[in-house]
């Protein structure tokens, strides 16, 4: 028997049932949580926007159209809520000196990422657990807000070019080049770390 | 320069004039600057040469302390200065992230040709997504505390919905409240109810007049062209005068009627408004008087047997006035009282139309011992009744069941 669709459980909660906005909360928790403290860096915050963002789906509950995916809906108002946070924050990223600076050829064209030229360890792969989350924090830490919030959107939503042009409200050719941009980014941070992990 | 060549400068500002060192202090920068080498070392100097060193050595204090942070940040940005402005994805890379996008982020659903990319960028985001450690720590009472914050967020509506209801103060209304409200109301509409209905009586009333006085000109105008006669429809009226619309040619009311079936009085005219029942329309073309009593809303003059109602009179006499209220209830067998007044005005009072032509309001139907509601023989009779002469004094009683009381 199919578990019962995320839709349905919300339509559950708007009709009154207190519980079922608990049983929501259970299912999206983990990748929720992890989502916001990819996004924002910063695990304290991520546990408050978290709570934030049910907050807004409680609000905005009579918005919400059935006929849609909750997942995506949900994601998008937690990254609206992250944004808003770091912006209320006036964030300024702390700055790594350590990061690497690449940059071989030393112009200011744009590099092109071939990806199979990068390292990337599969799942499961021996790689000291807290080590790799370390780096990979690092490595989104060195994309722009932008484009680290379209890449982390898609990876968690998976949803196509066009839902997240809608989602986003966006230009559907500016999401494409944007998480284009976004993974050679990530790929080029991620890169430059592992080659500089490996060097020392 | 020498500091006897910069003062032989002329002055730059026309009116202030230019502070000048005295000779001594002169001598000493330029044995200052003399003495000063390259390394910035310099030899034995005069008192005032020492005096004015130290002088300009408090333009050379730099800050106290160096931001060893803004060091760190102008490196990094002149580092980076040497960055590729963006990266990209080569084309092979570009187009397996379109294909893993459109298999549903599944790199076993996409073309062959871009598995191996596919899987890569699979990779790559499971290093994002990858569940993290201490992710679950504390996940009950992270979920207890949204819910606790939802709830807090429902009962603060609730709180403030309470307040707005409050505000508009529907629903903190007690009983006793409620009770006060309508009796307010239940004074108000004592007090305002009987003025809106004396306001509405005087209109009726005024409306009533103005009918009265079209009426007397309908009439002046009749006996203009009638030899100083009044309507009459038939020479007597051979019935009864309680008789209306049953037979129109013996009914006195016909005679009335007269006026509007030659059209010098509309039949509104004839329509008092304290008469819910009068017609104001015009009835039928060959109608000839109302079509019942209770339509009729004034009562006309009877005229003595053999005699034709006119304005032939020495002294004025009533010849119209608010209907009857004795024929009214005599035709439907109720008791009569023959001093009541009309019953269109709210048996206040009735408008009597006088036979020059004016229009008097009367408080009671009898004017100088005449009552305008029966003829002379009914009112003798009555008034037989009521004085000592009517009573003898040696009636009794018929049965016991009788009872009757005298002094």
């Amino acid at each position: 028997m199919p578990p019962i669709s995320d839709e349905h459980i919300f339509e559950q909660y708007r009709k009154g049932d207190a519980e079922a906005l608990r049983t929501l909360i259970e299912r999206h928790h983990d990748d929720l949580l992890r989502f916001l403290t990819r996004l924002l860096g910063d695990r304290v915050a991520a546990e408050d926007v978290f709570q934030d963002a049910f907050l807004q789906v409680h609000i905005s509950q009579d918005t919400f159209d059935t006929s849609r995916r909750f997942r995506p809906w949900l994601f998008t108002i937690a990254a609206n809520k992250g944004r808003d946070y770091l912006r209320k924050k006036g964030r300024r990223r702390t700055v790594d000196l350590s990061a690497p600076v690449g940059g071989s050829g030393g112009g200011r064209e744009a590099s092109f990422i071939d990806l199979m030229e990068i390292d990337v360890p599969a799942p499961g792969a021996a790689m000291d657990d807290a080590e790799r989350e370390e780096e990979v924090q690092r490595a989104l830490d060195g994309l722009s807000p932008p484009l680290r919030e379209i890449l982390l959107l898609a990876y968690f939503q998976r949803l196509s070019y066009a839902q997240i042009a809608e989602d986003l409200g966006i230009p559907l050719g500016t999401v494409k080049s944007r998480l284009h941009s976004a993974v050679a980014s990530f790929a080029r941070q991620w890169n430059l770390r592992t080659r500089a992990r490996g060097e020392s | 320069m020498s500091t006897d060549e910069m003062h032989d400068q002329p002055a730059s500002g026309p009116t202030e004039p230019t502070p000048g060192l005295a000779p001594e202090d002169q001598a000493a920068i330029d044995e200052l600057i003399a003495a000063r080498s390259d390394d910035g070392t310099h030899g034995a100097l005069s008192e005032r040469g020492e005096r004015l060193e130290r002088l300009l050595g408090v333009l050379d204090a730099g800050p106290a302390s160096r931001d060893q942070t803004l060091v760190d940040l102008t490196l990094l940005r002149v580092l980076r200065a040497g960055e590729p402005h963006e990266a990209q994805l080569d084309s092979p890379s570009a187009d397996a992230l379109d294909a893993w996008v459109h298999s549903g982020f599944d790199a076993g659903a996409t073309p062959v040709a871009f598995r191996d990319q596919a899987s890569q960028h699979e990779r790559l985001a499971a290093l994002c997504t990858a569940p993290m450690a201490g992710e679950r720590d504390g996940r009950e009472q992270r979920i207890d505390r949204v819910l606790g914050g939802i709830q807090a967020q429902i009962d603060s509506q609730d709180e403030r919905f309470q307040i707005e209801r409050r505000r508009t103060g529907l629903s903190s209304l007690r009983f006793a409240d409620i009770v006060s409200i309508a009796a307010m109301l239940l004074l108000a509409t004592a007090v305002v109810l009987p003025v809106l209905n004396s306001v509405r009586q005087e209109q009726r009333v005024a409306l009533c007049r103005s009918n009265f006085n079209d009426v007397g000109s309908a009439f002046g105008m009749y006996a203009n062209s009638h030899a100083s006669m009044l309507p009459m429809a038939s020479a007597g009226l051979g019935g009864t005068w309680l008789d209306v619309g049953t037979t129109p040619e013996r009914s006195n009311s016909a005679n009335l009627y007269l006026l509007v079936r030659t059209n010098h009085v509309k039949l509104d005219r004839l329509a008092c408004p304290g008469n819910p029942e009068a017609p104001t329309a015009r009835l039928a073309s060959d109608q000839t008087d109302w079509r019942r009593l209770e339509e009729v809303s004034y009562s006309y003059q009877v005229t003595p047997r053999g005699k034709r109602p006119s304005l032939k009179a020495s002294e004025p006499r009533i010849i119209l006035a608010d209907r009857s209220p004795v024929i009214l209830r005599l035709v439907r067998g109720d008791s009569v009282n023959p001093e009541a007044n009309s019953t269109n005005h709210n048996g206040e009072g009735q408008h009597a139309l006088m036979s020059d032509g004016s229009t008097q309001w009367l408080d009671a139907p009898v004017v100088e011992g005449d009552n305008i509601w029966l003829p002379r023989v009914a009112e003798d009779k009555i008034w037989d009744q009521r004085t000592k002469q009517g009573l003898l004094g040696d009636e009794r009683p018929v049965s016991d069941r009788d009872v009757f009381l005298a002094p």
